[in-house]
């Protein structure tokens, strides 16, 4: 990331080749779609180059990214919500953006996908705290660095969250 | 059952992902031997632990370098190798404040000098207006 910084382009596209694939995960699972994921992916990075500056070496290089890219994500989703409830003028409509997410439709174990929408339905940072530890192998340390938390408090989500899919998951099955 | 305090969700989970501290962790670990309520509720972690782990996400379908090289490179070449990484920003910059503020006019005319400012005239004041617009003039090079 040092030598990054300092403009070698070759550690630069180490890096990028290094960690594209955890990041795009990443953000496909907090956004539902691979198409926006892949823009934030690179925007992810971008910015990061951009922060190259404020990067310090005795931090963990992976927090630091995921929170770059953690911020996207939830201004994306932010976005998201505003957009849903704009009021359309003149007469102009659009189609919202469809909910359950996208990914759900290419799911092809009931199960699976049941699955994928009980976390798609989960709180943003929930959902954020539970795939960065699920996916990320990330300890609580490194998720509170990676979202600007405490640890009791992603102890806390990663709680909610668990408890929420538990229900979640248990109401869809009585359901059938 | 070892201890009549059952752990709370939080302290469970904790020692699920094995982030509690060897003492806790060994006395959570005596109290689920004797606790059946508390034994149910890990077999309820680990359940939807399991079903977590089953969710894959899609393969990424190309590499991000290229579109970041290009996005460097041209950023570079502007300014100088030297504020090749500076430049992303301040390129960003410059198209957040340029879409915040409103058009500025260019015509195909004027010169750099001649350029019909439309926004706040409070911005140009203070010598600020002159590397706001030189800003928004790189980014609509």
């Amino acid at each position: 990331m040092v030598r990054a910084a300092e403009g070698d382009e070759t550690a630069l596209q180490m890096l990028v080749e290094r960690w594209e694939r955890p990041v795009f995960a990443f953000l496909v699972r907090m956004l539902g779609s691979p198409e926006e994921a892949e823009d934030l992916c690179q925007d992810s990075f971008m910015r990061m180059i951009g922060s190259a500056g404020k990067y310090r070496p005795e931090g963990k290089f992976q927090s630091w990214l995921f929170r770059i890219a953690g911020n996207l994500a939830r201004s994306r989703l932010r976005r998201r919500k505003i957009l849903r409830w704009l009021p359309l003028a003149n007469g102009h409509h659009e189609t919202p953006a469809a909910d359950p997410d996208p990914l759900t439709e290419l799911e092809s174990g009931e199960e699976r996908a049941q699955v994928r929408a009980a976390v798609s339905r989960l709180p943003e940072r929930q959902r954020e705290a539970l795939i960065l530890k699920q996916y990320h192998d990330l300890s609580y340390q490194e998720i509170a660095d990676a979202m600007g938390a405490t640890v009791a408090s992603v102890q806390m989500l990663l709680h909610r969250a668990m408890s929420a899919l538990r229900k979640d998951l248990s109401r869809g099955r009585s359901d059938r | 059952m070892n201890d009549v305090r059952h752990p709370a969700g939080h302290e469970l989970q904790a020692y699920h992902d094995g982030e509690l501290a060897a003492e806790a962790s060994a006395h959570l670990a005596a109290h689920c031997e004797g606790c059946e309520a508390c034994r149910a509720r890990m077999a309820d972690l680990e359940r939807v632990d399991g079903l977590l782990a089953g969710i894959d996400a899609p393969d990424m379908p190309r590499s991000v370098w290229p579109g970041i090289a290009v996005r460097q490179r041209k950023d570079a070449g502007r300014l100088g190798p030297a504020f090749g990484f500076a430049a992303a920003a301040a390129c960003a910059a410059g198209l957040v404040i340029g879409i915040l503020v409103g058009p500025v006019q260019f015509s195909a005319e004027t010169t750099t000098d001649e350029v019909t400012w439309t926004g706040p005239s409070s911005l140009l004041e203070g010598g600020s207006g002159s590397s706001l617009l030189s800003v928004y003039q790189a980014d609509a090079d």
